[in-house]
């Protein structure tokens, strides 16, 4: 059972198979959730809100089209309702444009704290946390997820170009950071 | 100084470049330092991305998924049942008041029957259905109809939202 694709799974969930669903859940439970947590920055409201995702998308099932990836309509609502929660919390939302034109800063001196005590690893995962979400997702979208620009860009609802500028931006960020503090002796 | 920029160093690290390019930056990596240094850093920040572990929801995630979903499909099945409930009734009271309305006009031309003719049974049947419905529609019909309805909604309402709270507690107490 476990090695149906998706489209399957979802067309026996629509016979009324209800319990196939949870085949869905876990399969794509960790990775939304480490989208959720990089940009929410908070465990319990992650796990909260990724129940929202799972549930959102079970009732929206009959408008989802079997011509596109489920992976894709997931991701976006999961992207969807997590924007929506930092709406909510009133935090900073950069939307397309803007988020382009802003700067963010990776070298506070908090960071640097950090940093003399990790690895190189370590200090990557901590410095995802640090990025905006719309970069932090485009990273962990890219890198975790295994997803191209363009299957990105339909889950952030931007475009193409705007998804790699967003992911060479955070690329040269992460680089500028690490030859800065010269962990990079690690790896030459 | 920097022959090659950023976005090349990117592009040549996610394999967008044409072969001219390609081979292009192949030439400046090979001489220029300072460009090797840059991509390199690159080239172990893609790799160290490239390692990023998934994080791990609670074991019992699933479950509580599949249990709101359960409790959601039941709570929505209890809504429908109940509002199924609330019309029937109506549709009792709207199908009393239209018996009334044909029982009072059968014993009105049953009390002014004088020909056996067929029209002059019929005529005066919807006659008197007529003057019962036109009774309802005196201010006093109107007010004494009006009155009943209006109970009747405020009272299904009432536990139609008690209904609703209940089964928003229930989805909750549930996790």
């Amino acid at each position: 059972m476990k090695n149906l694709t998706d489209l399957e799974i979802i067309a026996s969930v629509k016979q009324g198979n209800q319990s196939d669903y949870a085949i869905i859940i876990d399969r794509y439970k960790n990775k939304a959730f480490s989208l959720i947590k990089r940009i929410l920055k908070n465990e319990m409201d992650a796990e909260e809100v990724l129940q929202d995702c799972f549930l959102k998308a079970y009732n929206s099932l009959s408008s989802f089209r079997q011509e596109a990836k489920f992976s894709t309509w997931f991701y976006r609502i999961v992207y969807n309702t997590t924007m929506s929660k930092v709406s909510a919390r009133k935090r900073k939302i950069e939307n397309e444009m803007s988020s382009l034109e802003d700067h963010f800063n990776l070298e506070s001196d908090n960071d640097f704290r950090i940093i003399e005590d990790s690895d190189l690893s370590s200090f990557v995962n901590i410095m995802l946390e640090k990025l905006p979400p719309s970069y932090s997702s485009v990273l962990n979208l890219f890198y975790l997820n295994e997803m191209s620009c363009e299957e990105i860009s339909e889950v952030m609802n931007v475009s193409i170009p705007n998804v790699k500028v967003m992911l060479h931006r955070s690329r040269n960020a992460l680089r500028d950071l690490i030859v800065k503090i010269d962990l990079i002796k690690e790896v030459s | 100084m920097n022959k090659l920029s950023d976005e090349i160093l990117n592009k040549y690290i996610d394999g967008e470049l044409d072969h001219a390019s390609l081979k292009n930056v192949n030439e400046v990596l090979s001489y220029s330092v300072e460009d090797r240094k840059r991509f390199q850093a690159l080239k172990v920040v893609h790799n160290e991305l490239k390692k990023i572990k998934e994080d791990q929801v609670t074991d019992t995630f699933t479950n509580l998924v599949m249990q709101k979903l359960l409790s959601r499909k039941k709570a929505f099945k209890e809504q429908r049942n109940f509002l199924f409930l609330i019309l029937s009734i109506f549709i009792s009271i709207i199908l009393v008041v239209i018996g009334w309305i044909i029982y009072s006009a059968v014993v009105r031309t049953g009390d002014t029957q004088t020909s056996q003719t067929y029209t002059q049974h019929v005529v005066p049947f919807f006659r008197s259905i007529a003057s019962v419905i036109l009774q309802i529609f005196t201010p006093k019909g109107m007010s004494i109809f009006g009155s009943i309805i209006s109970l009747g909604i405020l009272i299904s309402g009432y536990f139609f939202f008690e209904n609703l709270r209940a089964s928003k507690q229930k989805i909750r107490n549930s996790h």
